[in-house]
């Protein structure tokens, strides 16, 4: 299950799709919308994704855990759209016969699906709206400190 | 040969739209494309550190041959999660 959805996410569905006799651990993993980013008030996450490339990404990362780790199977799924505050904009359900596994595998998972899925947070706060990841954001949180973005490889220079 | 070209984020906000076809010499690469378009539009880097291109779902390097009719997109920096 690699989805990108623009339903609340239910991660009863994801729990049923990773359901396995062979396991003998599941972890879950949920990033939700929190009310502060480095000093600003929240009002709400609006997310964007290329649909296919992204959905495709994700299973590239479920393969690629499954190669690393021995697990048994992995659902990622990604909302778009509005995401209110404390609201899941991503979870990740990895289940394997024994629980390091599966912990390890669910944090790659995350860890590169921020690196490379093709999505992108529009962030609305209270007396402006900024793309999280560009300049604009960059230079707010070199003034403000952060906790960094990837900004991947560069085309040119 | 014709590329069909997705903006996506900051990009598509800045410069109002979100594809566009694109009618290109054969042999073209991705970088001479993402030049052409930077012409078009204005700096296609406008406001952000990177861009990262992808074709038909793959990133690709920017000396990459295109093909026609490729799905070309152009990626700022991703933030999902």
């Amino acid at each position: 299950m690699f989805l990108i959805s623009q339903e609340a996410i239910r991660l009863d569905r994801l729990l049923h799709h990773v359901g396995d006799p062979d396991a003998g651990a599941i972890t879950t993993f949920l990033g939700t919308t929190r009310r502060t980013n480095r000093g600003r008030a929240i009002v709400k996450l609006e997310y964007e994704a290329y649909r296919e490339m992204a959905e495709a990404e994700l299973r590239r990362i479920g393969e690629e855990a499954a190669h690393r780790w021995r697990i048994c199977r992995v659902a990622i799924v990604h909302r778009v759209g509005e995401v209110p505050v404390a609201e899941a904009s991503v979870a990740i359900a990895v289940s394997a016969p024994h629980r390091a596994e599966a912990i390890e595998a669910c944090r790659f998972s995350i860890d590169r699906l921020k690196l490379v899925a093709p999505i992108w947070k529009k962030e609305y706060f209270e007396g402006g709206e900024v793309w999280i990841g560009s300049l604009a954001d960059c230079d707010h949180e070199e003034r403000e400190g952060g906790d960094g973005h990837s900004h991947g490889h560069p085309l040119k220079g | 040969m014709i590329v069909h070209v997705l903006y996506f984020g900051i990009v598509r906000e800045r410069i109002g739209l979100g594809e566009e076809a694109v009618e290109l010499r054969a042999g073209s690469t991705v970088a001479e494309l993402a030049a052409i378009l930077s012409i078009k539009h204005g700096d296609l880097a406008a406001g952000v550190a990177t861009l990262r291109l992808a074709v038909n779902l793959n990133y690709v390097d920017p000396d990459t041959v295109l093909q026609d009719d490729d799905e070309v997109a152009v990626i700022p920096p991703v933030s999902g999660g």
